[in-house]
């Protein structure tokens, strides 16, 4: 896939290994095939034909993968959701893909109660915009009134409201 | 019942020396092979010395000679394939890259970039002339395959399956990088496609082609002119690396274009196999396939048009339709049988490439297949294979008998 180019690249090439700090966010390029990439990653990685030229990289595929890649989910589907342990919630930054047809606008809130509905609630806030604070460095206190005045609740996205 | 498995290997490569595929060349090609050959051999030697691995396999080939010799020398070739247990295989062109490598751009990556058209197939006509004849000396046991350049019209193409069935040959094989040409969904292809599906001929790709200068930069081009190798080129960290994970990629997406392109649905006999690009890569595509074919959010801006003209699921086109070839299979593949489909894998040797698996094969074999139910071995070494192909199991037993490798050796008490 083209979506995965980078990566690959970005990784073996040492760039992450010389920059660890790089954020590297991967959006709108679908969730799941991560854990899978991964694992073809791993398999390259483990064999012994290419021992020499893993020799300048401390980490493995996945070790890269944990320290500099963030995922922008966007229109995460709820059969996306399902992998988010493997793919780690705190990598997860929900988005919406406004204003394209494919993206979540105008049903935005029946796509959150379907695809977040039933996790628990400080998994909700981290994928929702937690996540995306820490890793851009929003300023959590200054949106803390809006996000309070327009925000969704938990019990809306539960279907409880 | 038989005490030793029957192995087929669907990845088995062979070509002559230079000077014999000059004699299988139309000799109105020959003056220019003989004033291209040594800048040719200079060329194979540099783009060697290119490969970070070039050492391993220098000293690999060292005291292996003797074995080496059956990439042109079928007694040489039996010999070496009793002692790995291996009955029969499906023959790829480049024996031993450095030394026997069609000319023209005739060769395993069939590349339709900075070669001539009329060259190119005489390349190919040479090898396959010669593969033929090579074929002809164990026919149960090689089953050749054709080089097919099929961008320089699809007619020509035909002809030379239509010739490649007639001599023997039982297969073809593809380039898959199309850089600058049609992919293969234009319909253009059709009567390519019909022209295997009605003679049994199964369409192969091979790993290895890519577009390298992706890997080591655009100074590539400049190094193949040595006026400009006064600067040495930038070395490119981790190049390989990104190559190996990229290269099955390349291999694969001409499957993508067929599957999408309802080729399987239009040719629903027509038999495909992917080879040395491993098999770890399967269930990731299928997935992914199936679910661009089933997910009615994603496909909101697509309409639904883009695959009316399919009948069935990606994943099921493939699994009717298409073979990977698992060449010096692992332990972790064969793990992950179930999901990749214990019905696509075929092992594979890869002989005579120093990435293969003689002159260890059956010591690998019980390496990564060892443990494994009896049915799941059978199927995996030579089952899937013969029924594909359409070996004759029969004739092939009584040297199954003599050579094929043990039973006992993969059972763990």
């Amino acid at each position: 896939m083209w979506a995965q180019r980078p990566f690959t690249a970005l990784m073996w090439s040492g760039a992450f290994e010389r920059h660890p700090n790089l954020k590297y966010i991967l959006t709108e390029v679908g969730v799941g095939w991560m854990i899978e990439k991964l694992r073809v990653l791993e398999f390259k990685a483990a064999d012994p034909i290419f021992k020499h030229f893993t020799k300048d990289l401390s980490k493995s595929p996945t070790g890269y993968y944990e320290q500099n890649c963030f995922i922008g989910a966007s229109f995460l589907r709820p059969h996306e959701a399902k992998f988010k342990d493997e793919i780690g919630v705190e990598k997860i930054m929900w988005g919406t893909d406004y204003p394209h047809l494919e993206g979540t606008w105008p049903s935005t809130m029946k796509e959150l109660q379907e695809t977040f509905g039933n996790y628990p609630e400080q998994e909700i806030r981290d994928m929702l915009g937690l996540n995306a604070a820490r890793i851009y460095g929003f300023d959590v206190d200054k949106l803390a009134p809006i996000a309070s005045e327009i925000g969704p609740t938990i019990a809306q996205i539960r279907g409880e409201a | 019942m038989s005490d030793r498995y029957l192995v087929i290997s669907s990845d088995g490569h062979a070509g002559p020396r230079p000077e014999i595929y000059r004699d299988y060349l139309d000799p109105s090609y020959r003056e220019e092979f003989d004033r291209q050959n040594e800048a040719r051999m200079k060329a194979l030697e540099l783009a060697g010395e290119r490969l970070e691995m070039r050492q391993e396999s220098q000293q690999w080939a060292s005291d292996k000679a003797h074995g080496l010799a059956g990439a042109w020398d079928g007694g040489r070739r039996n010999e070496v394939l009793d002692a790995d247990g291996v009955a029969a295989e499906i023959l790829f062109v480049d024996g031993l890259t450095e030394e026997n490598s069609p000319p023209f751009g005739g060769d395993l990556g069939l590349m339709p970039v900075g070669v001539d058209p009329d060259h190119q197939w005489a390349g190919c006509r040479a090898h396959n002339r010669w593969m033929s004849a090579f074929c002809s000396e164990s026919p149960e046991r090689r089953y050749g395959l054709a080089l097919i350049a099929p961008f320089w019209g699809v007619e020509k193409a035909v002809a030379e399956i239509v010739w490649a069935k007639e001599n023997g040959l039982r297969g073809i094989m593809l380039p898959h990088m199309f850089t600058g040409q049609d992919p293969y969904h234009h319909p253009k292809y059709d009567p390519m496609w019909r022209a295997c599906e009605e003679r049994d001929m199964v369409i192969h790709f091979h790993s290895g082609a890519a577009p390298m200068h992706e890997y080591y930069g655009l100074d590539i081009f400049r190094a193949r002119d040595p006026e400009q190798l006064a600067e040495p080129p930038v070395e490119m960290p981790g190049a390989l690396g990104i190559y190996v994970t990229e290269v099955a990629w390349w291999l694969t997406r001409p499957l993508v274009y067929m599957i999408w392109g309802g080729v399987f649905e239009r040719f629903p006999t027509l038999k495909t196999a992917v080879t040395e690009g491993s098999t770890i890569w399967v269930p990731e595509l299928l997935h992914l396939m199936d679910q661009r074919y089933g997910d009615h959010h994603f496909s909101a801006k697509l309409g639904t048009g883009y695959k009316k003209h399919l009948s069935m699921k990606p994943s099921e086109y493939f699994k009717r339709n298409i073979k990977v070839g698992s060449s010096a299979m692992s332990r972790r593949e064969a793990e992950l049988r179930h999901e990749i489909g214990l019905g696509t894998i075929m092992w594979g040797s890869d002989y005579p490439h120093p990435e293969g698996t003689w002159p260890s094969t059956q010591k690998m074999m019980v390496e990564v297949l060892g443990g494994l139910p009896d049915e799941d071995i059978t199927a995996i070494l030579g089952g899937n294979a013969a029924e594909f192909y359409g070996f004759d199991v029969a004739a092939l037993q009584p040297l199954v008998d003599r050579i094929g490798p043990e039973k006992s050796q993969f059972r763990t008490e």
